[in-house]
C-alpha cells in the first residue's frame, strides 16, 4: 500500500468513527469529553493544534475530535499524492499526537464502560486500541522513565484522581468494591498487555486500580 | 453525517522561504512578540558539521547587524530535504560559543599545566611549518602524522599528504566502523551499504537509525516514508532504543550473537527455498567458492548443497537459544525478509560490529542475507555505498607517495581497514617509533579513545610527540595537552565538499563559510575566509595551504607546487579557484545546471548549497562495460586492468572484490591464512554470554551508544544541546539490579580489566538481562576552571598519578552556572557532566578488522566506601598488558607476494604499489 492509501485508510476510519460517537453520544444522552472524564480542559491545547491547520472547533466532543482527525488524515493523503512530504509528515505527526494526547486515552475507558449496552462502542475501542498499536502514541517502557512530573501520570494527577476517582467511575459506578477494583486493574494489565502501542496508559490505569484497592483498605 | 472540516495548512505551515528570496527575505523576530518587529535576512546555505551525515542547513543573517540568527534546514539539499535534528539548529551555539577559542594559543608551561599565551597565526605557521620542513629534509617523513576526528572532505588532505610524500593519514575508523566495513568489503570490496529504504518492503537495522547514527537524518524520514507505506521494521538491539520501540519487531540479541541469528535466518531462506537463483548464479563467486570446498563439483546446484550443508546445524531453534531472543521473532524476521524479495533493506554500521571481537561478521552474514534474496542493488534493496556516494576529483592532485608508516599500518594487522590509530601509545612504547609533528584534526584521543590515559601519557612525553597541534573549533580534553590550540571554524565557518549514501540517489553538499558569502554577496571581498569569521578563527583549506608554501616556500623540496594558485604561481591558490576546478571539471551535470539559471558551477553551489548528481541509481553492477579482454576467470579487462566481469555474455561493472563478482568464500582471507574466517560464518565473541558468570556480578556492558542530541566532543560547546542530555545512567535490567541490590540512583562500581569507573544504576526494562549500558557521549572533564573545556558541558577534575602507572581522576565539582558574554551561562540548572568511562576500557583490537571491541567484559557492585560520582581509577600497566593478549591472536604479515596488505582492500592516502612490498619489493 502506498503511504497516501494508507493515511486514506485512516481517513475513512475516523470518518466512521465519528460517525458512530454521533450515535452513541445520542444513545447516552451527552456529549463525551475529556473534560467530563478527567477533570483536563482540553481547549487551549485543541485551540493550538487546530491553529495551524485554520481550523476552529465548535466543541471539544468526541465527535470533533476524530472528525478533526479525519481530516488531517484526508491533508496527509492528499500531501503524499502531491509529493509534499513537510505537509504528508506534519498532519501525520499532528494526527498521532492528537490520537495519543487528546482521545485515546479516555475515550477508550468510556467506550469499553458502556460497551456491555453498545456493540457499537466495544467495536470502535477495539479499533482505537488497533490503531493505537500503529501508531504507539504510548508504548510501556520502564514505568520510571520521568515522562511526568512527580505525582502525575499519564492521566494526571494521581492523588487528585484517586480522590475524585472520576474515570474509574466509569467502570465501577458506585460499588466501590476493592475486588473490583482488583479485577478493574488486571483488566487493564490484560489490556495492556494486548495493545503494547498504548501499554504505558493501561499500565496507569492498573496502577490506580491497585492504589485505589489500597486506599480502601486502608480506610 | 458528521462534517468532516476541510483542512488548510495556514501560515505556521508554509514551506521554506523560495530560493530566489533568500537574498531578500523578511520575518518577524520571535523575541519581540507580542510587536511584530521585522528582520532582513540573507539566507546562505551551507552544511551541518555535527555529526557525520552532512545535513543541508540555511543560515539567516541579519542584514542589519551582520549576525548569524538561526540555522534551519535547507531544502535544497537531496539528502536532508529541509529537515534536521537538534544538532543543526545548534550550530548557532558554537559560532556564538562564549567560551569559544577565537585566537591561536601556545603553551607557556608544561605540557597539560593549562598556561597559553596568545600568538599570532604567521608566529604559529612558521614555527609548525619550519619543523615540518626540518623532518622532511632529514628523510624523517613518517614522523609528521595527521589524525582526524571528524573528516572534512573525502580527499583533501590525502591530496596535502600526497604533496608532502608523508604516509601520515590517521584517522579515528578504527574507533569507529572498521568492523562492519570489513565485513563489507570482504563480499564486495564496498564497505558500507546504501539502503533503499524509502521503497522497501522489510528493513532490518541494527542500529538505532531513527533517533541516531550515521545519516540517521536523512535514513529516518525514509524508513519512515516505507512505513507509512506499510513496510515492516525489525531492529536488533539489547537495548530498547527509540527505534527498537517504534519497530515492528525488537530482537535483544545477546552482543556478538547477531551473526549466529544470520546465519540461522539463511538456513531457513534456504530450506524454504526463499532464494534468488538467478542472480547468485550471476554474481556470486560460486565456482571459485566450489572450487576450494568442493573440487569435485562443478554445477550451480552443488554450490546450493555447499551452503546447505555449511550451515545445517544453525537451526532457528539454536539461534533463538544462541540469541536470547525468542523463536517467534526470528521467525517473525524471516517471514518479513521473504515476503519482501528484492525490498529487503538493512543497516548495520557501528552497534555489535564495533562491539565484539569478530564482529565485523555481522556484516558479512547481513550481506549473505541480501545476497540470497537477490536484494542487492535493487529498488527497496540494498547497494553498496559507493554507488551514490559521489566522489569528485580534486584539482592538480600529486602521485601517491612511496612510503609505508608502520606506526598506522603495523604488520600484525594487514586487514584493518583503517590506521591502528588507537594502538599509538603502545606502538611507541614498544620503541616503534616517534612523532616528530602530530596533528589533532577535531579529534580528542584522551576522551574518546579507550584506555585514555595511556594517550595522556603519550601526549605528555615530548620524547614521543615532538610537536602537538590540535586544530579544533573547541576546547577538549587533548587540546588541554597540546603545543598549540588553533581556533578552526565550525560547519558554517569553512568549506568542503560531502557526498553520503542516504538514499538511491548521489548528489554533492557544499560546505561553505556563511558569513563570508552573505558578505561578498552584499559586495565585500575577501582574501580569506577567517576575515569573515569572528576572532581569528581560520578554515582548514587555507590553512593546509599556507602551511604547505611555508614548508616549502622556495619550491625546492617539490611541495610548494601544488599549491600554486592555477592564475598566478607566485602566490598560493584561493578555495575559490579550488572549487571553481572542482564543480566545473568533476561533477556530472552540474556545469549544465549551472548555466540554465544563468550561473558559473560554482555560483550554483554558493547559492544552493548542494547539486543532486544521479537519480535512482540501482543495480549498477549489471551497467555494461568498456573491456578490451575477458579473462580465463571472466574478469573484463581494459589495457590490462580489471573493469568488470563477463555475466551472461556482456562485460558488466560488477563489484569491487578481486573477482567483480560478490565473494562467499574470500580466497584472499584465505590465502593470508584466515581459513575458518573466509566465508560467512559465527566467531565466538570476547564477552560472550556462556562464559560470564551471570549468577555472580558479572555483566556485559555496552558503552557505545549516542544520545541523540549529543555528538562526541564537537557538540560540548552547544549549550541547547546539552540543556536537553546531560546524564548517562547505567541501564540495568530490574533483573539484574534486584540481584545484585542496586536501585535507581544508587552508585555503582563498574570494574574492568584495567579499572573501575563510579556512575548511578538506572533500574530500566529497556534492556535484556545480563546487559548493562550507558551512552559514550557524557563525561566531559577540564583541569583548570577557565580553560581546556566548555562550561557548559564539563566536570572540573583532578587527576593523581603514580610512577607505576596507576591513575584516577576525580571530579572536583560538576557543571555550574558561571559568568560570561552570554546571559544563558548564569542560568545552567544542570549539575551533572556525566562519567568518563572510556578511560577504563582496555586497547581490544580485533585481529582482522582492527577494530577495537568495544564492549566489555565488568564486574558490578554498589560504590565502595570512599568512592565518588565521576571516579575512574586505572592502571595502564595492565592496558599495555592487554594490548599484548590481543596482540596474539593476529597473523603477521608479510602475506603473499611479500606484501603488507591486499592491495584491492581500501586504504587512506594510499601509497604506489611498490611500497606494497616488504622492503620495496
Amino acid at each position: 500500500m502506498t503511504a497516501a492509501g494508507s493515511a486514506s485508510g485512516e481517513a475513512e476510519f475516523w470518518r466512521a468513527a465519528a460517525e458512530s460517537l454521533s450515535d452513541i453520544q445520542e444513545s447516552v444522552g451527552s456529549e463525551l469529553t475529556e473534560m467530563a472524564v478527567t477533570g483536563f480542559d482540553p481547549r487551549p491545547d485543541l485551540a493550538r493544534r487546530a491553529r495551524r491547520w485554520s481550523h476552529r472547533f465548535d466543541d471539544h466532543s468526541a465527535v470533533s475530535l476524530t472528525a478533526f482527525a479525519a481530516g488531517l488524515a484526508e491533508v496527509e493523503s492528499g500531501a503524499w499524492e502531491r509529493d509534499d512530504p513537510i505537509i504528508a509528515t506534519q498532519a501525520l505527526s499532528d494526527r498521532r499526537f492528537l490520537f495519543g494526547d487528546r482521545i485515546v486515552h479516555w475515550l477508550v475507558p468510556v467506550l469499553l464502560a458502556i460497551a456491555e449496552d453498545s456493540v457499537a462502542a466495544s467495536a470502535l475501542a477495539g479499533e482505537l486500541l488497533d490503531l493505537g498499536d500503529r501508531h504507539r502514541p504510548a508504548p510501556a517502557l520502564t514505568g520510571s522513565e520521568g515522562l511526568y512530573p512527580p505525582g502525575h501520570d499519564s492521566i494526571g494527577p494521581i492523588v487528585e484522581s484517586l480522590d475524585g476517582a472520576p474515570l474509574l467511575n466509569g467502570w465501577i459506578t458506585d460499588r466501590v468494591h476493592i475486588e473490583l477494583f482488583r479485577q478493574a486493574g488486571e483488566r487493564w494489565r490484560t489490556c495492556a498487555e494486548q495493545h503494547p502501542g498504548t501499554a504505558r496508559l493501561w499500565l496507569d490505569l492498573a496502577a490506580r486500580c491497585d492504589a485505589s484497592a489500597a486506599r480502601v483498605i486502608m480506610s | 453525517m458528521t462534517d468532516i472540516p476541510r483542512l488548510v495548512p495556514g501560515s505556521e505551515l508554509t514551506n521554506f522561504p523560495p530560493v530566489e528570496r533568500w537574498d531578500d527575505w523578511e520575518e518577524y523576530d520571535a523575541r519581540a512578540w507580542p510587536k511584530k518587529v521585522s528582520h532582513s535576512y540573507r539566507l546562505v546555505p551551507t552544511t551541518c558539521f555535527n555529526c557525520e551525515s552532512a545535513c543541508g542547513l540555511l543560515a539567516y543573517i541579519d542584514k542589519e547587524t551582520g549576525e548569524i540568527r538561526k540555522f534551519e534546514g535547507n531544502p535544497e539539499h537531496p539528502g536532508s530535504r529541509g529537515r534536521n535534528c537538534a544538532k543543526g539548529p545548534a550550530t548557532l551555539n558554537q559560532v556564538y560559543d562564549p567560551e569559544r577559542i577565537l585566537h591561536p594559543l601556545k603553551r607557556s608551561g608544561p605540557r597539560g599545566s593549562g598556561q597559553w599565551e596568545r600568538v599570532s597565526w604567521d608566529e604559529a605557521l612558521d614555527d609548525i611549518a619550519g619543523r615540518m620542513r626540518k623532518a622532511i629534509q632529514e628523510e624523517r617523513h613518517d614522523e609528521i602524522m595527521y589524525h582526524v576526528g571528524r573528516p572534512g572532505e573525502d580527499g583533501y588532505v590525502d591530496r596535502v599528504l600526497k604533496a608532502w610524500g608523508v604516509d601520515g593519514h590517521n584517522s579515528h575508523t578504527n574507533i569507529c566502523s572498521s568492523g562492519a566495513r570489513t565485513g563489507y568489503a570482504m563480499w564486495m570490496g564496498h564497505d558500507r551499504p546504501s539502503a533503499d529504504f524509502a521503497n522497501a518492503k522489510f528493513i532490518l537495522l541494527l542500529s538505532s537509525h531513527l533517533e541516531t547514527g550515521h545519516y540517521f537524518n536523512p535514513h529516518a524520514q525514509r524508513i519512515m516514508e516505507a512505513k507509512q507505506s506499510g513496510a515492516q521494521l525489525a531492529t536488533i538491539d539489547p537495548r530498547l532504543s527509540n527505534t527498537a520501540s517504534m519497530s515492528d519487531v525488537w530482537l535483544p540479541t545477546w552482543p556478538g550473537t547477531e551473526p549466529a541469528m544470520f546465519l540461522a535466518i539463511a538456513r531457513e531462506l534456504l530450506e524454504r527455498d526463499a532464494i534468488d537463483r538467478t542472480f547468485i548464479r550471476n554474481w556470486v563467486n560460486w565456482r571459485e567458492s566450489l572450487a576450494h570446498f568442493r573440487p569435485a563439483s562443478q554445477e550451480f546446484e552443488d554450490f546450493i548443497d555447499l551452503l546447505k550443508e555449511t550451515y545445517d546445524s544453525y537451526t532457528l531453534e539454536w539461534a533463538a537459544e544462541e540469541c536470547g531472543v525468542p523463536l517467534d521473532r526470528i521467525l517473525a524476521v524471516v517471514d518479513g525478509i521473504e515476503a519482501a524479495g528484492t525490498a529487503f533493506a538493512s543497516h548495520t554500521w557501528r552497534s555489535t560490529g564495533s562491539g565484539n571481537l569478530g564482529g565485523w561478521q555481522a556484516a558479512r552474514t547481513l550481506w549473505l542475507l541480501h545476497v540470497l534474496t537477490g536484494s542487492v542493488g535493487t529498488k527497496g534493496g540494498t547497494s553498496p555505498s559507493a554507488w551514490v556516494k559521489f566522489k569528485p576529483k580534486h584539482w592538480n592532485t600529486p602521485p601517491a607517495h612511496e612510503r609505508w608508516n608502520t606506526l598506522l599500518w603495523p604488520p600484525e594487522y594487514p586487514f584493518a581497514h583503517h590506521e591502528m590509530s588507537f594502538l599509538l601509545p603502545y606502538l611507541v612504547k614498544e620503541g616503534r617509533g616517534k612523532v616528530d609533528v602530530y596533528f589533532t584534526r577535531v579529534y580528542n584521543p584522551v576522551w574518546t579513545n579507550p584506555d585514555g590515559f595511556s594517550w595522556l601519557e603519550l601526549l605528555t612525553d615530548e620524547d614521543a610527540i615532538g610537536l602537538h597541534v590540535a586544530l579544533t573549533p573547541t576546547w577538549s580534553e587533548s587540546a588541554q595537552y597540546a603545543d598549540y590550540v588553533l581556533p578552526m571554524g565550525v560547519g558554517a565557518e569553512r568549506h568542503d565538499t560531502h557526498s553520503y549514501e542516504t538514499h538511491s540517489a548521489s548528489w554533492l553538499g557544499f560546505r561553505q563559510p556563511v558569513l563570508r558569502v552573505a558578505g561578498e554577496r552584499a559586495g565585500k571581498t575577501f582574501d580569506r575566509t577567517y576575515e569573515a569569521n569572528p576572532g581569528e578563527v581560520w578554515e582548514e583549506n587555507e590553512f593546509w595551504i599556507d602551511l604547505s608554501w611555508r614548508v616549502d616556500p622556495d619550491g625546492t623540496l617539490g611541495i610548494r607546487k601544488w599549491f600554486e594558485s592555477p592564475e598566478d604561481p607566485s602566490r598560493p591558490v584561493s578555495v575559490d579557484e579550488y572549487y571553481e576546478w572542482m564543480f566545473e571539471n568533476s561533477v556530472p551535470g552540474l556545469p549544465e545546471k549551472a548555466a540554465a539559471q544563468g550561473l558559473t558551477p560554482l555560483e550554483y553551489m554558493r547559492k544552493y548549497g548542494a547539486v543532486e548528481v544521479e537519480r535512482d541509481v540501482y543495480e549498477v553492477h549489471e551497467r555494461s562495460v568498456e573491456a578490451d579482454e575477458i579473462g580465463p576467470d571472466g574478469l573484463a579487462k581494459r589495457e590490462g586492468k580489471a573493469v568488470g566481469v563477463e555475466v551472461e555474455g556482456v562485460a558488466r561493472t560488477g563489484f569491487g572484490s578481486p573477482s567483480k563478482r560478490l565473494e562467499w568464500f574470500s580466497s584472499t582471507m584465505y590465502e593470508w591464512g584466515w581459513d575458518t574466517e573466509a566465508i560467512p560464518n559465527y566467531l565466538k565473541t570476547h564477552v560472550y554470554w556462556r562464559d560470564l558468570d551471570l549468577d555472580g556480578d558479572e555483566r556485559i556492558l555496552l558503552p557505545i551508544f549516542r544520545l541523540p542530541t549529543l555528538i562526541h566532543t564537537r557538540s560540548g560547546n552547544a549549550k541547547y544541546l546539552y540543556e536537553i542530555s546531560h546524564g548517562h545512567p547505567l541501564w540495568m535490567n530490574p533483573t539484574d539490579a534486584d540481584q545484585l541490590g542496586v536501585e535507581t540512583g544508587q552508585m555503582v562500581r563498574i570494574s574492568t580489566d584495567i579499572g573501575y569507573f563510579v556512575m548511578r544504576a538506572w533500574r530500566t526494562e529497556g534492556i535484556r538481562p545480563g546487559v548493562v549500558a550507558a551512552s559514550h557521549h557524557l563525561g566531559r572533564w577540564r583541569l583548570f576552571e577557565h580553560a581546556g573545556n566548555e562550561r557548559w558541558a564539563s566536570a572540573l577534575v583532578e587527576i593523581d598519578s603514580t610512577d607505576d602507572g596507576r591513575w584516577r581522576l576525580r571530579q572536583k565539582k560538576g557543571i555550574e552556572p558561571f559568568e560570561s558574554a552570554d546571559p544563558d551561562s548564569e542560568r545552567i540548572w544542570w549539575s551533572d557532566a556525566g562519567v568518563h568511562q572510556n578511560l577504563a576500557f582496555p586497547p581490544h583490537p580485533d585481529p582482522i578488522s582492527g577494530m577495537h571491541a568495544w564492549h566489555q567484559r565488568v564486574r558490578i557492585g554498589p560504590a565502595a566506601a570512599g568512592d565518588r560520582y565521576g571516579d575512574v581509577v586505572v592502571d595502564t600497566t595492565k592496558s599495555f598488558e592487554v594490548y599484548r593478549e590481543w596482540l596474539q591472536l593476529t597473523k603477521p604479515g608479510p602475506g603473499p607476494g611479500g606484501l603488507r596488505r591486499p592491495t584491492w582492500l581500501a586504504r587512506p592516502n594510499k601509497p604506489a604499489a611498490s611500497a606494497y612490498v616488504v622492503d620495496g619489493g
